[in-house]
């Protein structure tokens, strides 16, 4: 090869080495820094015509012979946050290389997506539409990975990590989103189909299948503004859809889906509401419609569903639910409402409406639910309601037309129910709310309410006016009394209540009540009839509040009888004050009036004074009949009070009280009173300690059929902290009387003490207190006497004095006497009674009678033991015999009483004895001996049985009409003189039975048979004696006794007597023979015989 | 057997004799007094006592003042009187102090008289030279009557004043019992101061509640 061609062929070499090694730099160029420069300032031109923001992009790669790599585009609103980043994007071009490159395929990787939702997407719309771009052909789009981002206030929603693929094909656009491969099982948003490019149509399905997390309703919730009342709500939505028609026509759109939720929950507050729910939804033709909804709310299962069409301009709808066990107490602890303690409820409830206009909203309810309001509560019954509400209107405004019915509900307390079968139908209609006659059973009775309120008054459009009634007929007292704090009373009766009402407001609100009441109260077997009527006036809204409340022509009538009568009585309240005037009570000749007024002062509390005067009123006309002892009290006084709220309180008061017991006492009595009282420190408590009440009377006197009896009466009490002292003194029954009384309390205990000092105190000149008494001449009574009560119900009793009495008696003249006792009784507040321990002593006394002195220096001695009593030493001379007597007298709680005793007399004077009961002129002479022994169940003589001996020596018995008799029809009547008598008897009652006996006289033996009888009462007697003159016996004294027994018959006579003992001539004796006799009479009569009728002191010597 | 051996026989009883035979006493004492004479001097205190009324103090704190009671038997009469009060329903008490009245019991007689009757020849001292000689009794009838005789009463008078508050009265109280031999043969006893003895050597009289077993025992 020669040198040229060697040279040219290096030349050539080296010269297309350095073009293609400039070529490759060139491409180098190119490829590295011109044509990324040059496609990045293309596609951020191209993007800049739609992207209304920053457009960046990390870098892009070129290269010849594959597809342009971009990475870290990022485009970014004025505000700078990002709204799509993609990781990389990969256009495939197609004739490449070649002239003219076209873009035909995108491939995106790590797309992510934000979107925020309050702010518009940063696009440009172009004015018109330009020609396609030349660069670009897609037909191909895929996203490999695909995060959307929705941010809303401070919330994110995620909708997952998706791929998507768009097909481009003639002008169609197939496409094709679902979750990323691997990422199905979360459940994703999936959706497919075409667009159709050339008519603008649509044919797509889309899919969800997704669980609605607390994330999302946080996201949701970021809409709306305040607080949402659901905090909440979780669940699982599947959903699918069929959309297809143009895009651009909404209402064209043919979109066909159903969805299910299952599972769902909503938390409202700290508590779950709804839980547990399912439904299913369907939309078809512009209709969607919820079917089989069922949740459960409130721990209460509810069915429910509804539709709304949407096809015409208004949609319509219609939605209703229902539950029939839903907790109310439930319920009210959700809502916090502490009266809903708990119940259950079934009800249903529907709405139904064009989305403009009216909604009809019905519903009824079966409410078995208590309403806890205080101590008093409600049970529902059946109810149903029905209401037309307009939409779109203020509701204060709008014409609202419904009713409410309500049956069968009840309020009731503790005790039972209160009202029952409550009915009613509310209605609103023409701007009126109705309540139609409202009844219901309460207190007895039959409560009916009625009542009428405008609501274009109520709404302040007219001047505003409400109308009421409230009917009460044959309310049950015995009802009422409770709730008036009357909770044992025995009040029975019958209570009507008519009261009409109107509210209304011209100038400011007035309110106006008339009424009347009528209550007939049967108690304690009185039967009360009280009426009257009543009238309220008030102004409650004027710029100072009044309200005058006036009482009309009220009675009170006590089986039929007037007691008193109100004519007239007014109060005036005002904010600040209140007056009251013109409140007058009438009695029967007398009244009350008085007049008080209140001011509200500067530290809120009132302070208030007033007057009351009486004239001849008497308070005691309001207490229940109590016989004939109830004085007729008049008072007649002035007083005055005056006070500050709870601070303290002053009142006076002076004039005369006087008190006059019924006729059957013939008692007056009266005195001046002054009464000064005052508290301080209301507030405080042991408002005692802070009191003080004093009550003086003076120049009081008690009248007894015109005679004074006492007088110069004069008595202070004085109340002081738990106790009140009194004194009391005066003139009266011939002498003087004074003293004081303490009651005090303490710990709950109440106690009295006291004493008194008695002098010269004439009883018989009290008739009012003894009550008749003719056969008292009168009384000098001097006596002290002290008195103290101490713990449960003891009191000590403890006095001393003497007292004489004098008698207007035939058997009784004179008694007088000094005691002493030194008592304490217990159990005073038991029901089995008291019981007395103690001692007393009674001493000096002295009984006589006209004739003489009968019983001398008495003296005797108690002791008590509780239940039980022993008078024991009682001593005296009677009738010149000495005594010693006892007595025990017991009456045991749970037994009958029971009593013993006996008595001793030994030497009684028989003389002085019949000259003492009126035997002056017979012939009685001689001494007894006198024993007995006694005991009973009952102080009636019939009840008193016992036994005793009566022991005679030496007597004259002459003058004794039985002795006579018996003497008489011995023809012996000269042979009472120096009798001796031995008689054993026994009694019951006043008949007294002969045991055995014997009498002695000089001449004359005298054996009464056993079995004779005397009633002492009666003076009957029945008496069988056998007698012998002892000069017939003397020649049988020396006869052995049971060879004396024939011949002493022969020598003896029987007398029966019968007649009245007191009376001689009434006396009847028959003679009999006697056929036998015993051997104790044999030794009587032998006895007699030998000793001359003395019967010796073998038996006196026991006795004395 | 031959003589020697009767000799050996005897000799051997002899000495069995010795050996095994001895003598034995007893000694046999009396009480001071028979039981018969206290039981008729207690059922006449008995007899006494169940006359005494005791109805005044009933239910009362009473003190048995036994001073004044210096008598046979003092402890049995007490005791009695004491045992009468609570069955009556007084409340007798230990101490003076913790009584309301003071009962100061009385006792005018306790004791036993005899009568004695003899049909036939009662013992005799005849006089002789050596001295007196005593003729056994030789009775074809004899009877002995012991009779137990008392006389009772108290007196109530309140502690604290010393003031007199009830009297009984006398209370006599007797009983009887009588011994007799026919030709030296006896005694026969009759007597109403204890009951008739059981033959399981038992005399006691039943008196208060029966316990449980003999109540279970007794028919229905």
């Amino acid at each position: 090869m020669p040198v040229r061609w060697k040279k040219l062929l290096r030349r050539s070499t080296i010269a297309l080495v350095a073009v293609v090694i400039g070529l490759l730099l060139l491409a180098v160029v190119v490829g590295q820094w011109l044509a990324p420069l040059l496609i990045e300032r293309e596609i951020k031109k191209s993007l800049a015509e739609h992207w209304d923001g920053r457009i960046s992009m990390r870098g892009v790669s070129f290269s010849y012979f594959g597809p342009i790599d971009i990475s870290g585009l990022r485009l970014e609103d004025h505000q700078g946050r990002p709204w799509v980043e993609i990781g990389n994007l990969r256009a495939h071009l197609r004739d490449w290389p070649g002239l003219s490159p076209v873009i035909h395929e995108l491939e995106l990787d790590e797309v992510r997506a934000q979107v925020y939702v309050a702010a518009n997407l940063p696009l440009i719309q172009p004015e018109t539409e330009g020609d396609p771009s030349e660069f670009i052909a897609l037909d191909r789009i895929t996203v490999h990975e695909l995060s959307v981002w929705l941010h809303h206030a401070e919330e994110t929603l995620s909708l997952g990590t998706l791929r998507a693929r768009v097909d481009i094909v003639d002008n169609n656009y197939d496409f094709d989103i679902a979750p990323k491969a691997g990422e199905e099982a979360s459940g994703q948003l999936r959706t497919n189909g075409r667009i159709f490019g050339d008519t603008g149509e649509i044919a797509a399905r889309l899919r969800v299948d997704r669980q609605v997390s607390r994330q999302d309703m946080d996201f949701l919730q970021s809409f709306v503004e305040g607080d949402l009342p659901v905090r909440q709500a979780e669940g699982w939505l599947t959903a699918q859809a069929d959309v297809q028609g143009p895009m651009k026509h909404r209402e064209m759109l043919d979109i066909v889906g159903e969805a299910a939720l299952e599972s769902w929950s909503a938390r409202f507050g700290d508590d779950v509401l709804v839980r547990d729910m399912d439904a299913r939804l369907t939309f078809s033709d512009w209709r969607f419609e919820a079917q089989r909804v069922r949740m459960v709310a409130l721990d209460s299962v509810v069915t429910a569903g509804g539709w709304v069409d949407l096809k015409g301009q208004a949609p319509l709808y219609k939605a209703w639910a229902r539950s029939d066990d839903i907790d109310l107490g439930r319920v009210g602890e959700i809502l916090d409402l502490a009266a809903l303690s708990g119940g259950w409820a079934g009800a249903e409830v529907s709405l139904a409406g064009p989305a403009e206009g009216q909604v009809l909203i019905e519903g009824s309810a079966e409410v078995r639910a208590e309403l806890d309001a205080g101590p008093v509560r409600a049970a529902g019954g059946p109810m149903s309601f029905a209401a037309q509400l307009p939409l779109g209107e203020d509701l204060d405004a709008a014409a609202i037309n419904g009713h409410l019915d309500l049956q069968d509900w009840q309020v009731f307390d503790e005790q039972g129910a209160l009202v029952r079968r409550l009915r009613t139908r509310i209605v609103l209609q023409d701007d009126h709310v109705i309540v139609d006659k409202a009844t219901a059973e309460a207190l007895g009775g039959l409560l009916t309410v009625s009542g009428r309120i405008g609501l274009k008054q109520a709404r302040g459009q007219e001047p505003p006016r409400f109308q009421g009634r409230l009917l009460a007929t044959d309310l049950s007292v015995e009802r009422i009394a409770p709730l008036v704090g009357l909770d044992d009373s025995d009040l029975t009766g019958v209570a009507d209540f008519d009261a009409q009402w109107t509210i209304s407001r011209g100038q400011t609100w007035l309110a106006e009540g008339v009424g009347g009441a009528s209550m007939v109260v049967v108690a304690s077997g009185d039967r009360h009839l009280i009426n009257g009527d009543f009238s309220v006036q008030s102004e409650p809204m004027a710029e100072e509040m009044q309200m005058v409340v006036a009482l009309h022509d009220w009675d009170w009538l006590r089986n039929n009888v007037r007691l008193a009568v109100l004519p007239e009585a007014r109060a005036e309240v005002r904010e600040k004050a209140i007056s009251i005037e013109h409140l007058a009570v009438l009695t029967a000749g007398g009244r009350v009036e008085g007049q008080a007024d209140l001011q509200r002062l500067d530290d809120g509390s009132w302070g208030y004074e007033g007057q009351l005067s009486s004239r001849n009123f008497d308070p005691l006309a309001f207490l229940p009949p109590a016989g004939g002892d109830m004085p007729l009290l008049l008072v007649t006084m002035d007083g005055a009070f005056r006070g500050r709220g709870g601070s303290w309180l002053e009142a006076s008061a002076d004039g005369i009280v006087a008190a006059i017991w019924p006729e059957q006492y013939a008692v007056e009595a009266a005195s001046d009173v002054a009464i000064d009282f005052a508290l301080q420190d209301m507030q405080e408590s042991d408002l005692l300690e802070r009191m003080r009440l004093i009550v003086d009377l003076d120049a009081g006197q008690v009248i007894h059929r015109g005679r004074p009896v006492f007088t110069d009466i004069a008595a202070r009490a004085q109340v002081r902290a738990n106790s009140i002292e009194s004194t009391f003194r005066g003139h009266g029954a011939g002498g003087r009387f004074e003293g004081q009384v303490v009651a005090a309390e303490e710990d709950g205990l109440r106690s009295f003490s006291g004493e008194a000092k008695l002098e010269e105190i004439d009883l018989a000149r009290l008739p009012m207190l003894t009550g008749p008494t003719p056969w008292l001449a009168g009384t000098d009574i001097n006596s002290r006497v002290w008195m103290e009560t101490g713990k449960e119900g003891t009191m000590i009793l403890r006095g001393s004095g003497s007292a004489v009495g004098t008698f207007n008696l035939e058997e009784l003249s004179h008694s007088s006497g000094d005691y002493e006792f030194d008592l304490e009784v217990k159990g005073l507040d038991e029901e089995a009674g008291p019981e007395v321990h103690g001692t007393a002593r009674l001493a000096n006394g002295l009984v006589s009678n006209p004739r003489g002195v009968l019983v001398d220096n008495l003296r005797m001695s108690a002791i008590s033991f509780g239940r039980s009593v022993d008078v024991s030493s009682i001593r005296g001379t009677i009738l010149g015999g000495r005594s010693h007597g006892l007595f025990r007298y017991d009456f045991p709680a749970d037994e009958p009483m029971s009593f013993r005793g006996g008595i001793n007399i030994s030497r009684l004077s028989l003389n002085r004895a019949a000259t003492a009961f009126g035997h002056t002129g017979e012939k009685v002479a001689g001494n007894a001996d006198f024993g007995y022994r006694f005991s009973g169940r009952s102080f009636e003589p019939e009840e008193i049985s016992g036994d005793g001996v009566l022991l005679v020596r030496d007597s004259e018995m002459g003058g004794v009409p039985l002795f006579q008799a018996i003497l008489g029809a011995l023809q012996a009547s000269e042979a009472a003189r120096d009798t001796d008598v031995d008689l054993k008897f026994e009694n019951q009652g006043p008949l007294v039975t002969v045991v055995s006996g014997r009498i002695g006289t000089p001449a004359v033996a005298i054996r009464p048979l056993p079995g004779g009888t005397i009633n002492v009462e009666t003076g009957e007697l029945d008496v069988t004696v056998v007698a012998a003159f002892l000069s017939d016996l003397e020649e049988l004294v020396n006869i052995p006794v049971l060879e004396l027994l024939v011949p002493l018959v022969a020598r003896l006579t029987q007398v029966e007597v019968t007649g009245n003992w007191e009376s001689r001539e009434t006396i009847q004796t028959r003679v009999r023979p006697v056929t036998g006799v015993g051997e104790a009479t044999a030794e009587f009569f032998k006895g007699a015989a030998s000793t001359g009728g003395d019967l010796g002191e073998a038996l006196l010597q026991p006795l004395r | 057997m031959n003589r020697t051996g009767m000799a050996a026989t005897a000799m051997l009883l002899i000495a069995a004799t010795m050996v095994f035979g001895g003598c034995g006493t007893r000694r046999i004492t009396d009480s001071p007094r028979t039981g018969s004479e206290q039981l008729i001097v207690s059922a006449a205190v008995d007899a006494a006592v169940r006359q005494l009324d005791f109805a005044f103090i009933e239910d009362r704190k009473v003190f048995v003042d036994d001073t004044y009671v210096e008598r046979l038997d003092k402890s049995f009469v007490v005791s009695a009187i004491r045992q009468r009060a609570w069955q009556e329903g007084v409340i007798v008490v230990a101490d003076r102090e913790e009584a309301d009245y003071i009962l100061e019991l009385q006792s005018g007689a306790v004791g036993v008289d005899r009568n004695e009757f003899v049909l036939g020849l009662p013992e005799t001292e005849v006089p002789t030279p050596g001295g007196a000689a005593a003729i056994p009794e030789a009775a074809l009838y004899k009877s002995i009557r012991q009779t137990g005789a008392c006389r009772l009463s108290f007196v109530v008078y309140r502690r604290d004043t010393r003031e007199m508050f009830y009297a009984s009265g006398p209370a006599y109280g007797f009983s009887d019992e009588r011994s007799w031999w026919v030709f030296g043969a006896g005694p026969g006893i009759e007597t109403n101061a204890s009951p008739a003895r059981t033959p399981d050597n038992t005399a006691t009289p039943r008196s208060g509640p029966a316990s449980p077993e003999e109540s279970a025992e007794r028919p229905e």
